[in-house]
C-alpha cells in the first residue's frame, strides 16, 4: 500500500496538480483582497449592520459562498487530473497487472486526492491569516475559527470526493465527470438556499463556514457537528461502494 | 512440480451476446517461447487480460505456475511481467522515472533500472519526458517495464506494433535470448505468421476465440513440405495407376498431389504414367509458404 501510494505520487510529478491546488484558494483570498480594500467602506457599513465582532469574523461569513463553490470545483478537477494520469496513455492494464490489490491502488489514488485537497485547505487558511494581518484587522487571531473553516469543508467535502474520483476512473472521458462536478457544485449553492433541501448533504460544503448569518447577527455555525458527521458517514459509504466496484470490473 | 506455467481449461469469454474467447485450452511449458497467433479481433488479447487477472472469465479456469488466477492473483502476477496491447507509460515523466514508478510499487533495487534501461537500449534517451519519444521508444520502454521484476513468465502482446524493420529485429533477438539467458517463458502475441515464425518454439493459433491449432512450430513447418503437382490427360487413370503402387495421392482441382518431390520420386511416376499409356503434361513443385497454411488452417482460403 505504502509502496503503491510512493509510485502515485511520483506519477503526478509535473502533472497540472499543483496550479489547481495553489489556484482555488488563491482566487478566493484575491476575492477577498479585493471586497476589503475597494469596497472597504460598504464592507465597514455591513460588517457592523450584521453584528460582527471582528473583521475576522466578518470574513469568514463573507468568503464561504465562494469557497463553498470553488472546493467543490477543485474537488472536481483535481480528481479528474489523479484519475486521467491512468486513462492518458491507458496504463490502467499496467497499474492492475502489477502485484497490488485493486482495493490498495483505489485507496491510493483516494489518499492522493484527499492530501491534495487538506493542501487546498491549509493554504486557503494560512492565506486568511496573511490578509487578516496584512490589512490590519484587530483582535485576536481566531485560530479555531479559521483553520476549522477550511478543515471541515474539507470533511464535508468527502462525498463529493467519493463520487467524483469514482466518477472519473470510471468514465474514461474526462469531460463527464467535470461537467457532472460542476453542475453539482453549482447545485449544492442552490440547494443550500431552501429551508429544508439545504439538509441534502450537497449542500452543506456551501455551508460549512464556521461563522453563518443568523437572525441576531453573525455566530458560530450551530449545524457543523451535523454536518460532518453526516458528510463523513456518507462520503465513506460512497468509498467503499466506489472500491467494491473497482475491485469488480472489467478493464479493457 | 510445474509442469505447466499456463493452462487454461475451457476458458471462455462472452461480452453480452458476443463470444469473444471461446473454450480455449493453453498449454505453455517452462522455457518456451510461446507464438499465440491470429487475426486482428481473434480473441488474443483478451485471452491475455484473462490471463493478467484484467478481466474475468465467463466460464473455465486459468492456472499459472500450478496455481489458481482467482485464488492467487497477487502471487502469481508478482512472477509475470507484461505489456499489452500499446505500451503504457506516463508523459510527464522521463523514462527512467517511468520505471521509477514500477520499481516503487514492486520494491525493486534501485540498479535494475539501469539494468533493464541497457538491455532495450534507451540509456541515453532515459531522461528525456516518455511523450517526447517516438512509437518505438515507447514500444522498448514498455518492454523494459516488463522486464522490471525478472519474471518468470513475460507476456508480449503485439510488441513488434509500430516497430521499424531493425527494431523489429532488435526485439526479436531479445526475446529470443531470454529463454536462456534467464530462464524466462514467453508468450508473445502477433497478427503476423513470419514474426511467430522467427523466434517461438510453440505456436498457437487462434481464430474466432477458439484455438484451432497448438503444438511446435516443426509441427506447423511439417505441413509447408513441398507438393508434387500432377497434369494429366486421363487424370483419374493417372490416380489408380498410382495408387496401385501404395502411393498415397490426392486428386483436386483437376491435378493430382503427391507429397513426394525427390528428382528421383518425379522420373519414377514420370516413367511409370508415361509407360502406361497416359501423357503427362505437367510435373511441377509446389512450395507452400507458412502464410498459407496460416490462411489453410483459419479456414479463409479454400482447403487443400
Amino acid at each position: 500500500m505504502r509502496q503503491v501510494l510512493r509510485g502515485d505520487l511520483l506519477k503526478l510529478k509535473r502533472s497540472s496538480l499543483f496550479i489547481v491546488v495553489f489556484l482555488v484558494p488563491l482566487v478566493v483570498l484575491a476575492y477577498e483582497l479585493l471586497n476589503l480594500t475597494y469596497r472597504g467602506e460598504y464592507v465597514q457599513k455591513q460588517a457592523e449592520m450584521f453584528k460582527a465582532s471582528s473583521m475576522w469574523q466578518y470574513m469568514l461569513f463573507d468568503n464561504s459562498m465562494l469557497f463553498g463553490l470553488g472546493f467543490p470545483l477543485a474537488v472536481t478537477i483535481i480528481a479528474s487530473i489523479i484519475a486521467n494520469i491512468e486513462h492518458q496513455t491507458n496504463s490502467w492494464k499496467q497499474t492492475l497487472s502489477l502485484p497490488v490489490s485493486r482495493v490498495g491502488i483505489y485507496l491510493s489514488k483516494y489518499i492522493c486526492l484527499f492530501n491534495s485537497l487538506l493542501l487546498t485547505a491549509t493554504i486557503f487558511a494560512i492565506g486568511m491569516v496573511v490578509l487578516g494581518k496584512a490589512l490590519g484587522f484587530e483582535g485576536p487571531i481566531p485560530w479555531g475559527l479559521l483553520f476549522g473553516d477550511s478543515y471541515v469543508m474539507l470533511l464535508t467535502a468527502l462525498p463529493i470526493m467519493s463520487f467524483q474520483l469514482w466518477l472519473s476512473i470510471t468514465f474514461k472521458n474526462q469531460a463527464f465527470a467535470i461537467l457532472i462536478g460542476t453542475v453539482s457544485s453549482i447545485v449544492g449553492l442552490f440547494l443550500a438556499a431552501g429551508m429544508t433541501t439545504r439538509w441534502f448533504p450537497l449542500a452543506y460544503p456551501s455551508q460549512s463556514s464556521t461563522i453563518i448569518l443568523q437572525y441576531e447577527g453573525l455566530g458560530v455555525n450551530p449545524d457543523l457537528s451535523a454536518f460532518v458527521v453526516i458528510n463523513v458517514f456518507v462520503g465513506m459509504m460512497l468509498l467503499i461502494i466506489g472500491t467494491f466496484h473497482f475491485k469488480k470490473r472489467d478493464v479493457l | 512440480m510445474e509442469q505447466h506455467i499456463v493452462l487454461t481449461k475451457n476458458l471462455t469469454k462472452k461480452f453480452g451476446k458476443q463470444t469473444s474467447v471461446s473454450g480455449l485450452e493453453m498449454k505453455i511449458k517452462k522455457g518456451q517461447i510461446y507464438g499465440f497467433l491470429g487475426p486482428n479481433g481473434a480473441g488474443k488479447t483478451t485471452t491475455i487480460r484473462m490471463l493478467l487477472g484484467l478481466i474475468k472469465p465467463t466460464k473455465g479456469d486459468i492456472q499459472l505456475f500450478g496455481q489458481d488466477i482467482r485464488k492467487h492473483r497477487l502471487q502469481i502476477l508478482r512472477r509475470i511481467g507484461s505489456l499489452v496491447e500499446s505500451p503504457s507509460y506516463y508523459g510527464n515523466l522521463t523514462g527512467r522515472e517511468n520505471l521509477e514508478v514500477i520499481r516503487r510499487v514492486r520494491d525493486l533495487p534501485e540498479a535494475r533500472i539501469a539494468e533493464v534501461l541497457e538491455i532495450v537500449r534507451l540509456a541515453k534517451v532515459a531522461d528525456r519526458l516518455a511523450k517526447e519519444y517516438s512509437l518505438g521508444m515507447k514500444q522498448r520502454l514498455g518492454i523494459a517495464a516488463a522486464l522490471m521484476s525478472k519474471p518468470d513468465l513475460l507476456v508480449l502482446d503485439e510488441p513488434t506494433n509500430g516497430l521499424d524493420p531493425a527494431g523489429i529485429h532488435e526485439i526479436r533477438e531479445l526475446i529470443k535470448e531470454l529463454p536462456d539467458q534467464y530462464g524466462m517463458t514467453v508468450l508473445v502475441s502477433s497478427h503476423l505468421l513470419s514474426e511467430i515464425d522467427q523466434m517461438a518454439t510453440q505456436v498457437g493459433i487462434i481464430m474466432n476465440g477458439k484455438l484451432i491449432f497448438q503444438d511446435d512450430i516443426e509441427e506447423l513447418r511439417k505441413k509447408q513440405k513441398p507438393l508434387l503437382k500432377i497434369g494429366a490427360n486421363n487424370i483419374h487413370e493417372a490416380q489408380s495407376i498410382i495408387q496401385k503402387r501404395g502411393l498415397h495421392v490426392k486428386l483436386q482441382e483437376g491435378n493430382l498431389w503427391i507429397s513426394e518431390t525427390s528428382p528421383e520420386f518425379v522420373s519414377e511416376i514420370n516413367g511409370i504414367l508415361v509407360q502406361s499409356g497416359v501423357s503427362v503434361y505437367r510435373l511441377e513443385e509446389v512450395k507452400r509458404s507458412l502464410e498459407d497454411i496460416f490462411l489453410e488452417l483459419t479456414g479463409t482460403e479454400g482447403s487443400l
